[in-house]
């Protein structure tokens, strides 16, 4: 089953390299969408600053939609998702693989907003560790819930409005969870109980939608 | 038969009409206003009861979709109860939002507060939504049920996260009012808050199976149409092929 | 009567109302299609 996630992983991160969608589409528009927060909340007064964990989630959300969508438009071409249907590998294996890829995508994603933050809304990241955990915790969970949605509307015609549709309600917890998080370790958010339910939340998500993914997959990739 | 009425449906539908004129009578009119709460605390009556039955509808479709999956009980009944008990369970999960919202604003003063209930209320509607959405995708019929039993489930295993997430986020509504040792209420007051739960979930009841009779019978005429029209072109083609031999 | 609780009713028992009766008609017009596709085609 881990061969075989790999195998697919290696694959889409492969075609994600030669395409460079990810890079110069994808990033851009998470730049973009940092940018567009500016305007829309003034930077004089330091709501950026204190907004500034909820809005990185946000961008992550919106860039996790990109990049699900990707994942699987490469798989619509040609009947290339017959081709994974019918190559044998496990289909747990091939929803590791796939969710994987699209985890290490906004991994990137996710260091280039915090880049982004840190350069554009003037946010001091401290708290390194729990910072760190919660985007490991949360991106796990994205991947994972938008992989099983991805799939779900893939052979779909309306899949580019149903799927935010089907995947941002379900992954509202995830970023009240993670901005909660994050306002915690940076400091901005008012006195809460700490980061550690906040976490131990993102942590539950991600589990429940791997192990959703590992037992349902073989079942969408048959039917859908 | 003219319709989807049946005896049994006559007799759900009379008694749920009872119920809720009794709980509307007795809301309305026969219990006093209340210490607190004044004249608002009559929505009392209904609220709960319809937001409990929008709970209710989509349990009901996690189950049917979770039966639907599991390969003994594949039925394609179970599918159509899902989609049916999901589309009630919007109905009153509006409502429960519109009832609350009306409620809010005198209490509050605001319409729309982020209270942990109402956040949980609006994404479980919102997840509904997107399901229902999902449902509407025109499809083979199998592979339709099967994406809109799982897409059904994702979003139900959703629901215990959102409502923890949302608790600790933010507590204002009221706590429950009837489950507690010593319910806040009562005498008559009790009495039209049970009613109205016995009414509403005839309602539900009444609802679901009329719906699902009225699905039922689309699918099948959907199938039907279909095969007609596919007798139709073989026989075309037969006489074509007569005439060229 | 208070408004607000006047109109939280009237919103709730009116939606119920308009959606059982789209129900009920919608199913009154597929038995009346079922009947006559089972008639079959009219010459």
């Amino acid at each position: 089953m881990l061969r075989d996630a790999l195998l697919v992983a290696g694959k889409d991160l492969r075609i994600e390299r030669r395409s460079r969608v990810t890079t110069n589409q994808v990033a851009p528009f998470a730049v973009v969408v940092l940018v567009l927060f500016a305007f829309a909340l003034d930077p004089d007064r330091g709501l950026l600053t204190r907004a500034a964990a909820g809005l990185f989630w946000v961008a992550v959300l919106f860039c996790a939609i990109l990049a699900v969508q990707r994942s699987f438009s490469v798989e619509s071409a040609d009947g290339a998702r017959d081709g994974l249907r019918l190559s044998g590998l496990d289909p747990a294996g091939i929803f590791l693989g796939k969710a994987g890829a699209v985890a290490l995508q906004l991994v990137a994603l996710e260091a280039l907003l915090a880049a982004g933050v840190v350069l554009l809304y003037g946010t001091d990241l401290r708290g390194g560790v729990v910072l760190l955990a919660t985007c490991a915790a949360a991106t796990i969970g994205l991947a994972a819930s938008g992989t099983v949605y991805g799939v779900l509307s893939a052979g779909l015609r309306v899949r580019e409005t149903l799927l935010p549709l089907l995947l941002l309600p379900v992954a509202a917890p995830v970023l009240l969870s993670a901005t909660r998080a994050w306002e915690v370790a940076l400091g901005t958010g008012g006195a809460g109980d700490g980061a550690g339910p906040w976490l131990r939340l993102l942590v539950i998500f991600a589990v429940v939608y791997v192990a959703f993914g590992v037992v349902a997959f073989g079942a969408l990739l048959e039917e859908a | 038969m003219k319709g989807t009425a049946t005896t049994l449906t006559r007799v759900l539908g009379f008694c749920a009409l009872v119920t809720l004129a009794g709980t509307v009578v007795l809301g309305l009119w026969t219990t006093p206003p209340d210490v607190v709460q004044g004249e608002l605390v009559r929505l009392i009556y209904i609220h709960p009861a319809i937001a409990t039955m929008g709970e209710v509808a989509f349990g009901v479709t996690a189950l049917a979709s979770l039966l639907y999956l599991w390969r003994r009980t594949r039925d394609r009944r179970w599918d159509l109860l899902a989609g049916v008990s999901a589309e009630v369970g919007v109905v009153f999960a509006s409502l429960t939002l519109v009832t609350g919202s009306i409620w809010g604003r005198p209490t509050w003063g605001v319409w729309w507060t982020w209270d942990a209930r109402l956040t949980t209320t609006a994404l479980l509607l919102a997840l509904f939504l997107g399901y229902l959405a999902l449902r509407r995708v025109p499809g083979e019929a199998g592979s339709r049920a099967t994406r809109s039993a799982i897409g059904g489930l994702v979003a139900a295993v959703d629901v215990p996260i959102v409502h923890y997430s949302v608790n600790w986020w933010r507590t204002l509504h009221q706590g429950s009012t009837l489950l507690r040792r010593k319910p806040l209420i009562h005498g008559v007051q009790l009495e039209a808050m049970l009613l109205g739960f016995v009414a509403f979930a005839l309602i539900y009841a009444w609802l679901v199976v009329h719906r699902y009779r009225v699905e039922d019978l689309a699918t099948r005429l959907e199938d039907r149409g279909f095969e007609t029209a596919l007798a139709e072109r073989r026989a075309e083609a037969d006489e074509l092929l007569e005439v060229v031999s | 009567m208070n408004g607000y609780v006047a109109a939280g009713y009237l919103v709730s028992l009116s939606t119920l109302a308009a959606y059982a009766g789209w129900v009920v008609r919608r199913g009154r017009q597929l038995a009346r299609d079922k009947r006559r596709a089972e008639a079959g085609p009219t010459p």
